[in-house]
């Protein structure tokens, strides 16, 4: 072999590590906003951990989500990841299609699962694009690590009453022997910045699936009795992800006042921590591990006169038959 | 009647035809049988009796089709062999069929509904029928057959062309193998996963090709030969490397380390989640190394 070719051959893999096949882009703020107009009392209706897969009895799980849905009538609906899981194309298409069909708003992000299926990464975004109801604005060949970053501005006229953030916390990170559960990476926390730069400060809600570190800080100071406003009670260990950041503080700073996640299914509190609210949604069907008596939604009620604590967040229990 | 210089006469050409259409036909049945078992360890076994008749209906071809390769390439199987084997079979058959009665509103409710596997219940059902019938020609041509005259020692086999050890070697990377060039075809159309993360794509596509690449040189390797043994060597030789470059793009690219390429079939538990993917076909790896380099001493004794 010629030594040219050897220099090529060598050189290849280094070339392809080097470029991405689609040049990654940077997309203004503006870009990842959707709005919705704000009324009082504006019910987000938070359904968390579905797990549709190649296993579910679909019509039995979709007939007790569409009793839920229903009878919160909420102004927005927002999936906090692992709507799927082990799941094919067709298992998308269907459960999309059942969210999309209420006519309400809806915003999706990802959960540790979600990705876990016979399609390929930007498959799920695809889809929902073709949907009439969902907020999703998020570009496959950004810059920004992860699928689901954007924010949803709920205006008042003119003006943003409030601010809902909707994130990607990623999914896995390899240690060497096993995958850990991934973070909210450090660009996503600078494009939340940056948006608030550019958009203005305004109380914000940030959605994401994995909880941070301060979910489980925050529940060892309840048992320590050094926190006495909360609500529910966990039954497992708080799987955060691999490390802790400064996400917590960095979203406080830009005027996020709630947290809403969902991954563990069997934690149900609502902590005042810090001055933020930390919530775990309620797992929204039996699908995997879960405790049968304690599924149903989480529904969080923005007020008009910006009073907002424990007492906006609802965690409905219903019983699945 | 085996006549080589026509093809509608050549019973090799035919069998190996066959073989080779029933292998295709499979992988799409072992694909989907490991899915379902993937999915039923990360729901914890919640739905077991739901998932196993499709475990079972999905697998039982790749049993059926590894006794076809015994009986072409090594020994044809006994009559009480033969007769164990069907009534095994039909007991599976059976049960596959009682639990998909038992959880027919399951089945029907996704059927109706195309709910993923829209012809689920209906390629169970095909399934059972085509098994079932290939079971009553067997059992029928075993009860026939004097037991001698079945057994066939003086021509065991069409081709007799393996040993004992290493049909069994065969067998066993035959399937994980198989598994993974189904699993291979599927990523071809994950076009993008191609444009993320065009190199880890590459490498993992390699990666999981390799099993079967190293199947087919142990299926065609005469040990008699020193030509085909160097050859033989040589895919070895590929192996370490690739194991070497694989483990280094594991801990150093950014598609490997966050987990992004085929998540499903590479993280198989819920929890804590381990990349037995990965592992299987490293595991696979490293056997075919040990392979290569014990039958490469046995030669170099043999020969010098």
């Amino acid at each position: 072999m010629k030594t040219n070719s050897k220099v090529i051959l060598l050189c290849l893999p280094l070339f392809l590590s080097s470029c991405s096949l689609s040049a990654k882009k940077s997309y203004p703020v503006s870009d990842y906003r959707s709005t919705l107009p704000f009324k009082d009392n504006f019910k987000i209706m938070q359904l968390t951990d579905l797990h549709f897969s190649v296993q579910s009895d679909y019509k039995r799980v979709t007939n007790y989500l569409s009793l839920n849905i229903r009878s919160c009538n909420p102004n927005l609906i927002i999936l906090t990841g692992d709507t799927f899981m082990d799941s094919s194309k067709n298992v998308v298409d269907n459960v999309l299609n059942f969210i999309d069909s209420f006519n309400i708003p809806f915003a999706f992000t990802y959960g540790n699962h979600d990705k876990q299926g016979t399609y390929g990464a930007d498959y799920i975004n695809a889809y929902l694009s073709k949907t009439r109801n969902s907020l999703l604005r998020d570009y496959s060949d950004d810059v920004l690590f992860g699928d689901a970053n954007y924010f949803i501005d709920l205006m008042e006229g003119k003006n943003t009453k409030y601010r809902l953030y909707i994130i990607d916390s990623n999914t896995y990170h390899f240690n060497g022997i096993n995958f850990d559960y991934d973070v909210i990476h450090d660009d996503q926390i600078t494009h939340l910045e940056e948006i608030e730069q550019s958009e203005g400060k305004v109380p914000s809600l940030a959605f994401y699936h994995i909880p941070l570190y301060e979910a489980d800080d925050a529940y060892l100071e309840v048992e320590a009795g050094k926190i006495t406003e909360y609500k529910g009670k966990n039954f497992e260990k708080r799987a955060v992800g691999y490390k802790r950041t400064d996400a917590f503080t960095r979203m406080k700073n830009i005027g996020v006042i709630g947290h809403f996640y969902g991954h563990d299914h069997i934690n149900y509190t609502d902590i005042m921590y810090e001055g933020v609210t930390l919530s775990y949604g309620v797992k929204s069907t039996p699908e995997i591990y879960n405790n049968e008596d304690l599924l149903g939604y989480k529904t969080i009620t923005l007020k008009y006169d910006m009073n907002y604590d424990l007492t906006n967040i609802e965690s409905v229990v219903v019983p699945y038959e | 009647m085996n006549n080589r210089n026509s093809y509608v006469q050549n019973d090799v050409l035919n069998n190996l035809v066959l073989f080779v259409t029933l292998f295709v036909i499979n992988l799409f049945l072992l694909y989907s049988g490991i899915i379902n078992i993937i999915g039923l360890i990360t729901d914890e076994f919640e739905s077991l009796f739901i998932q196993l008749p499709k475990i079972i209906l999905y697998f039982l071809p790749s049993v059926y089709l590894m006794l076809y390769f015994k009986n072409l390439y090594y020994k044809r199987i006994s009559k009480i062999g033969a007769i164990v084997f069907t009534i095994v079979t039909t007991i599976l058959l059976a049960f596959s069929l009682f639990l998909m009665i038992q959880n027919f509103r399951y089945f029907v409710n996704n059927y109706f509904s195309s709910y993923f596997n829209s012809y689920t219940p209906l390629d169970l059902i095909l399934l059972i029928v085509i098994l079932l019938s290939i079971n009553i020609v067997i059992f029928v041509k075993a009860i026939k057959m004097k037991k001698d005259n079945y057994s066939d020692p003086l021509n065991p086999g069409t081709f007799s062309v393996y040993t004992k050890r290493r049909l069994v070697f065969i067998l066993i990377i035959g399937v994980f193998s198989s598994f993974y060039l189904g699993l291979f075809v599927l990523d071809l159309s994950l076009i993008s996963d191609v444009t993320r993360y065009p190199l880890e794509y590459v490498i993992f596509l390699g990666y999981i090709l390799l099993p079967f690449i190293n199947l087919i040189f142990y299926l065609m390797v005469d040990f008699t030969k020193k030509k085909s043994v160097i050859a033989y060597g040589i895919i070895g030789i590929i192996d370490v490397l690739y194991l070497i470059i694989f483990v280094f793009s594991l801990n150093s690219l950014e598609g490997f380390i966050y987990g992004t390429l085929n998540q499903a079939l590479l993280l198989a538990t819920y929890a804590i989640s381990l990349p037995i993917s990965y592992a299987v076909v490293g595991l696979i790896l490293c056997v075919s190394i040990i392979s290569v380099i014990l039958n490469i001493k046995k030669f170099i004794k043999t020969n010098k």
